[in-house]
Order: C-alpha cells, then sequence, then structure tokens
C-alpha cells in the first residue's frame, strides 16, 4: 500500500494514529453532539485489543474508544429498526458490523460502553451510523469489568 | 411551544423541505412520516439527549485510561 492511501493523524490525547483509506468510516449525520463531523478512521492496535480507536478525521483531537459488543455481551441482539438498517442501505446482515462506544475512566470499575446507542456499519459502503434503540433491554452504562469477568 | 390539531392523513410542513405526516393512530401510539432532507438526523427523543451526553463523556477518554483497562481485563482473562 503507498503512502498516500494513509492519513497520520496527531491526538494529544492518544498516541500518534495512521489510518488506512479502506478504514474509513463516514457517518452522514454525524454522531449525536458531534453533528458536525462526518468522516473517522477505524484503527485497531495489538495493544489495545478487544478494544478500537474511532478517530475523527476531521478533528485530530477528537476521538473516541469502540468495542465489539459480542466479545463482552455475547448476547447482545439489539432491535434495530428495519427502516434503520435501510437508511444505512443494509440489506443483508453480512453486511452489518456493529460497535460499542466505551466510556473511560481513571478507575477501570467504572468503565462503561454504551449500548443503547450502538454504532451500525454498512461494511460495504462504509457508511456508519449511531442508532438509539428503542430495545428497553439496554442501557448507556454497561460494566465492562463486569461483563469480562463474567466471561472468564 | 405551538400546538397544532391535525387527524391522520395530515400534515404540517416545517421550512421548506421538513414534513411530517400523521399516519396512523392506534391506541395510545401514533404513527409518523417524516420527510427530510438525509444530511438531517432524526431520532426518538427521550434517549437522544442521554446518548448526546454519554458521547460527550466518551470523548474526553485518554490512553492511559484504556491502557489501564487492557491491563486489568489481561489479569481477569488469565
Amino acid at each position: 500500500m503507498s503512502e498516500s492511501d494513509k492519513l497520520t493523524l496527531q491526538n494529544d490525547k492518544f498516541s500518534e494514529v495512521t489510518i488506512e483509506r479502506e478504514n474509513v468510516l463516514s457517518f452522514p449525520q454525524g454522531l449525536p453532539g458531534f453533528e458536525h463531523l462526518r468522516d473517522y478512521g477505524l484503527v485497531e492496535t495489538d495493544e489495545e485489543v478487544p478494544f478500537l480507536r474511532l478517530q475523527s478525521l476531521d478533528e485530530p483531537r477528537l476521538g473516541f474508544v469502540i468495542v465489539n459488543p459480542m466479545l463482552l455481551w455475547p448476547e447482545y441482539n439489539p432491535d434495530i429498526g428495519q427502516e434503520d438498517l435501510q437508511g444505512l442501505g443494509i440489506t443483508q446482515t453480512e453486511h452489518l458490523a456493529i460497535y460499542c462506544i466505551v466510556t473511560l475512566s481513571t478507575d477501570p470499575r467504572q468503565v462503561t460502553a454504551n449500548l443503547r446507542g450502538p454504532i451500525c456499519i454498512n461494511t460495504e459502503s462504509m457508511q456508519a451510523k449511531q442508532m438509539i434503540l428503542v430495545d428497553e433491554r439496554y442501557h448507556i452504562k454497561h460494566s465492562i469489568m463486569e461483563a469480562s469477568s463474567r466471561e472468564a | 411551544m405551538l400546538v397544532l390539531t391535525r387527524k391522520a392523513g395530515e400534515s404540517i410542513v416545517i421550512g421548506s423541505e421538513i414534513r411530517v405526516t400523521i399516519l396512523e393512530l392506534q391506541g395510545r401510539q401514533v404513527r409518523l412520516g417524516i420527510e427530510a432532507p438525509s444530511e438531517i438526523s432524526i431520532h426518538r427523543g427521550e434517549v437522544y439527549e442521554r446518548i448526546r451526553e454519554e458521547n460527550e463523556r466518551a470523548a474526553e477518554g485518554d490512553q492511559r485510561e484504556l491502557k489501564a483497562l487492557s491491563q486489568v481485563l489481561k489479569q481477569v482473562g488469565n
């Protein structure tokens, strides 16, 4: 891959990241609270497994940590509206990837994942949207430590 | 707050590009159809604010916190 296929961004809260163009996601409506920012890079590093980073391309200081919820909550099965999936152009579930945003804390026990607002990605078009579920089984804060000790 | 009374099949227009139509009334539920430009995001109201606040908190995270978490999780896994 040539250098032009990669973007390098400096984020003062995280180490420098390199984003490959094929890992660039577009949120046509942005994220709630960050509606003006549309393009993000998906960054995966070995040290941070199972977490990934969603790094804004427009605002290098802004990034989120995300996780595949199925790794911590294998039974996670959000009821995502058909209209919401159609809006992303998803007609087959094999083109759907789901991640949840992690809220970090200095105390690992206070770290939570937002299972109520999953990020859905159309892996073919790389269009994405944060869904706002009506599904009341899931909440905005689910403890990651609790989930991982249950799994172990 | 502007309050308007509408029947099923009737609509309201907001600006020149947004139209909200009352599609169906069923018991305590109302089904709405919304036509708006695709760049306008439309969400169910109650949870939206809480998700927005949580996104703002999540954006405050830093590398040290992520490292600490990864280490603790590795210990749990071992």
